[in-house]
């Protein structure tokens, strides 16, 4: 159905809520499970869903590992990361007060963020993809060319980058620029030279041939899974909308995670375990509970979902792959945890979407450099007169 | 680097009860000897020790700040950048908005200006072009005459390089046209720092109160989502602050003081730094050993207990807030003279946390540890820096950045073994506040019992260190906010 733009705004302001609201609830889970144990403000935890994104891209670019594989296997770096910062950091600290933990922790967030800036460097990446959202061929979206070769460009894939200016017209070598912004990595030197914007330069290039070859080249580059990567969305002339596949993704990512999580806390020995230890570690120990490995556990989840957390918020938004990336997600995401009630896995969840809706809404319809403050409003008055959380009571505390 | 990291109190043990020496020798020779090397760097060291010595000194009165909220009443304060900020912020407003330009110019527009061949030339150098042809709505409108306006080039060209026309988006001519007051007179810039005291004691106790009633943690986290805001708004009003090209303090806006106007190398700056921080070490040292300062030590120990014996906890938490914002702000008023080009981005959340971690490296509570801690972190970073920028040993060459990674192991390091600070743990002697070593070494309640880990040696140093003034209760917040196990 055709929208007018307001509508497509407002439904495209929806889906960001969601998916930040999302992306902030699989963060706050790590909080609030830690918080609801040990009392602690693990303030590295944003850190933790840093790394657990820049493991992931390292890993899909450059051993080209498969995009499942390296979600996996950045939610094993996070588990054991969050494992090493209980160990290392925290148990030392765990009779000593906690505002030497809440130092330590963010000593440990400052340790985690350099020793990344200084491996991966200051700069800001993303995943590459195999198709650029919108392909314009000869003023036309190429998805609704009539010639097969455009649009196998579009499921094959053209670009990892946000289209660059170049100039039109094949190289010597049989290249179209507009290939190069996908396989600056992966073509052999004395390729196209890399440049500005094709964005019309698409149209102009002599589609059936040209094209294919690239299609055929970028076929040899690792990117996203095409299907992550389908058309969006309207644009002013009341284009068709459709849903973001890679924002569904992390609406069913933390949905059954967070559902998961659930069942585990609810139903499983080791939840049970934590629901003591949150209520009373010291019962829980007479009892026959290994706190520190009930306490282990809950790191390497808490960790393992802020991984899974940063790599498909990455997958989605493109080119926030940093150091820096974590700082505010994790303190949002505290936010979150406490709004909801901390200790309180559904609170978690709620505290994540109302945020992601504050942040959402306030960057389309309010101010944009404002977002940020806004939740952080959000946070400050729900610390000040409701500092038990929305789901939690006065006095009451469980995981 | 030697000299301003020297350290300012004493390092050697406490004096035996067989010793003889009296109470007071050893911190007076800390102290002392702390002002003896700053005086020396100030007189004969090298440009670079300085410079050193100015950013040690000013982030130790931003430690000395930080350590009446921190170390007297025992709040973790994780946005003290803000307080840093509003200071930067009020003595280079106050300093730019109000300045009057010579009275003899006449009053002619730029825009009508015309330039001899030789002035054509040292235009650009100056940036007169930009402001011409650009922003002809900037100051050099009511700045004025051809002539007069490219003298005036001529002797202050860093004055306007072209990030400062981007960066200054208000027309300081049209304040100037209204006539404000110009600080810049020799004793403009103590006004500016009082009023810039003021308003930092202001924004402490207007954060303050809605965060009387929070403790530990959360206290914590509200304080830094304050400064996330207040950060927030300096980065984005550009009309205010400048934004992202911030505000720059030129030669015509610099207070002038014995002749000189107020540049970081000049005696004259050192002087001003030095008797500030002296006045911060006093005032606090006073301030401690008054009324005041045992109310905050009760609060700090026990807030509840200290309520019900008749202490006005909520007063004296906001005095407290208001002498560490306002000291901060003083501090941050010449920290923006020492920078000269003041940007938002400066006073983010990490300069909060390194003046957390030059207090928690020195000691929390102790005002030799607020000192030295300074001289320590921050001497190791400038070397550090020194570092990066020298040396590059093969193809590996220190980042700037390595020094976060130092500050941050130094805040694991220290709570892990020493967490009541280097300096810190000797009850008694000189300017010695006691410490959060209390506090530290009281467990916390929750795992008293349950998480004590069978082989627990590593806790022995937090929890022996305690001197036996302060009561166990002093464990922030286990009850209350979170509602309590």
């Amino acid at each position: 159905m055709p929208l007018e733009l307001a509508e497509a705004s407002l439904l495209l302001t929806f889906f960001n809520a969601l998916t930040e609201g999302s992306t902030y609830a699989l963060i706050a889970v790590g909080y609030t499970m830690v918080y609801g144990i040990v009392k602690l403000i693990n303030f590295a935890h944003g850190e933790v869903y840093m790394v657990g994104a820049v493991t992931a891209w390292w890993l899909f670019v450059t051993p080209q590992v498969p995009l499942l594989a390296a979600l996996l296997l950045a939610m094993a770096v996070c588990a054991a990361l969050g494992l090493a910062l209980d160990r290392v950091a925290y148990r030392p600290l765990r009779r000593s007060t906690r505002l030497a933990a809440l130092i330590t922790a963010i000593g440990m967030s400052l340790v985690l963020q350099t020793t990344v800036q200084l491996t991966f460097g200051a700069k800001f990446e993303a995943f590459p993809e195999t198709t650029r959202a919108r392909v314009l061929v000869d003023g036309c979206p190429a998805r609704e060319r009539p010639d097969p070769a455009a649009r196998a460009v579009v499921t094959l894939g053209l670009g990892s980058q946000p289209p660059v200016a170049q100039p039109a017209g094949p190289t010597p070598d049989g290249w179209v620029p507009v290939a190069w912004t996908v396989d600056a990595r992966t073509s052999e030197p004395g390729g196209p030279t890399p440049g500005g914007p094709p964005g019309e330069g698409a149209a102009d290039a002599p589609t059936s041939a040209v094209l294919w070859v690239e299609a055929a080249h970028v076929r040899r580059l690792q990117g996203t899974p095409p299907a992550l990567n389908a058309d969006v969305l309207a644009g002013a002339g009341g284009e068709r909308l459709k849903l973001p596949l890679k924002d569904v993704l992390i609406w069913v990512a933390a949905a059954g995670m967070m559902l998961g999580l659930h069942l585990l806390v609810q139903r499983t020995k080791v939840g049970r375990a934590m629901r003591a230890c949150a209520l009373d570690q010291t019962t829980a120990a007479l009892m026959g509970v290994s706190v520190d490995r009930v306490i282990a556990y809950t790191f390497m989840i808490g960790s393992a979902m802020a991984a899974v957390a940063g790599v498909l918020y990455s997958l989605k938004v493109g080119g926030n792959i940093s150091f820096r990336m974590g700082y505010y997600p994790g303190v949002i995401a505290f936010a979150a945890a406490v709004l909801g009630g901390i200790g309180n896995l559904k609170g978690a969840l709620l505290g994540g979407m109302l945020l992601g809706f504050t942040k959402a809404f306030c960057a389309t319809y309010l101010s944009s450099d404002y977002d940020f403050a806004a939740c952080f409003s959000v946070m400050i008055g729900v610390i000040i007169f409701r500092p038990y959380g929305l789901l939690g009571r006065p006095g009451a505390t469980r995981a | 680097m030697s000299a301003p990291a020297s350290p300012p109190a004493p390092l050697a043990p406490a004096p035996g009860p067989a010793a003889r020496r009296p109470a007071w020798l050893l911190p007076a020779l800390g102290w002392g000897g702390a002002l003896l090397a700053l005086l020396l760097v100030g007189g004969v060291g090298s440009p670079f020790l300085v410079s050193i010595a100015l950013s040690i000194m000013l982030h130790a009165i931003f430690a000395l700040g930080l350590n009446v909220v921190v170390g007297y009443t025992g709040l973790l304060d994780l946005g003290y950048a803000s307080f840093i900020a509003i200071g930067a912020f009020v003595v280079s407003l106050g300093l730019v908005l109000t300045h009057q330009p010579p009275r003899d110019l006449p009053a002619l527009p730029v825009r009508q200006l015309v330039l001899t061949q030789a002035q054509r030339e040292l235009a650009p150098r100056a940036g007169v072009p930009l402001v011409v042809r650009e922003r002809p709505d900037l100051r050099y409108d009511v700045v004025a005459g051809a002539e007069a306006v490219l003298d005036a080039l001529a002797r202050d060209v860093r004055a306007l390089d072209a990030e400062h026309v981007r960066g200054l988006t208000f027309p300081v001519g049209q304040a100037t046209a209204r006539g404000s007051l110009p600080f810049a007179f020799p004793g403009g810039l103590f006004v500016l720092l009082a009023l810039a005291g003021a308003a930092g004691a202001a924004a402490g106790v207007l954060r303050g109160f809605p965060t009387l009633r929070l403790t530990g943690d959360y206290y914590a986290i509200v304080t830094l989502g304050f400064a996330e805001i207040v950060w927030l708004v300096t980065l984005n009003e550009d009309w205010l602050t400048g934004g992202a090209f911030g505000i720059k303090l030129s030669e015509r806006f610099r207070p002038r003081m014995f002749g000189d106007a107020l540049y970081d190398d000049t005696w004259q700056f050192y002087g001003v730094v030095l008797a500030a921080l002296a006045a911060a070490v006093v005032a606090s040292w006073r301030l401690e050993r008054s009324r005041v300062g045992r109310a905050w030590a009760a609060i700090r120990a026990d807030e509840t207990a200290a309520r019900s014996s008749g202490i006005d906890v909520d007063r004296y938490k906001l005095l407290a807030f208001a002498v560490s914002g306002a000291i901060g702000a003083v501090g941050g008023g010449l920290f923006a003279l020492k920078v000269g080009t003041i940007v938002a981005t400066k006073f983010d959340i990490w300069l909060s946390i390194v003046v957390v971690c030059c207090l928690v490296l020195g000691g929390m509570g102790t005002l030799r540890g607020a000192v030295a801690g300074a001289a320590l972190l921050i001497g190791l970073g400038e070397v550090l820096r020194l570092l990066s920028d020298t040396t590059s040993l093969g193809s590996w060459a220190l980042p700037a950045e390595a020094r976060f990674l130092v500050y941050g192991l130094v805040l694991v390091v220290v709570m892990r073994f020493r967490p009541q600070g280097l300096l810190a743990g000797r009850g008694g002697g000189g300017l010695d506040a006691g410490g959060l070593d209390a506090l530290l070494a009281a467990p916390s309640r929750l795992f008293t019992l349950a998480g004590a880990p069978p082989a627990g040696p590593a806790d022995a140093p937090a929890a022996s260190a305690g001197p036996t003034d302060a009561p166990e209760a002093g464990a922030p917040s286990a009850t209350g906010l979170e509602g309590g196990p």
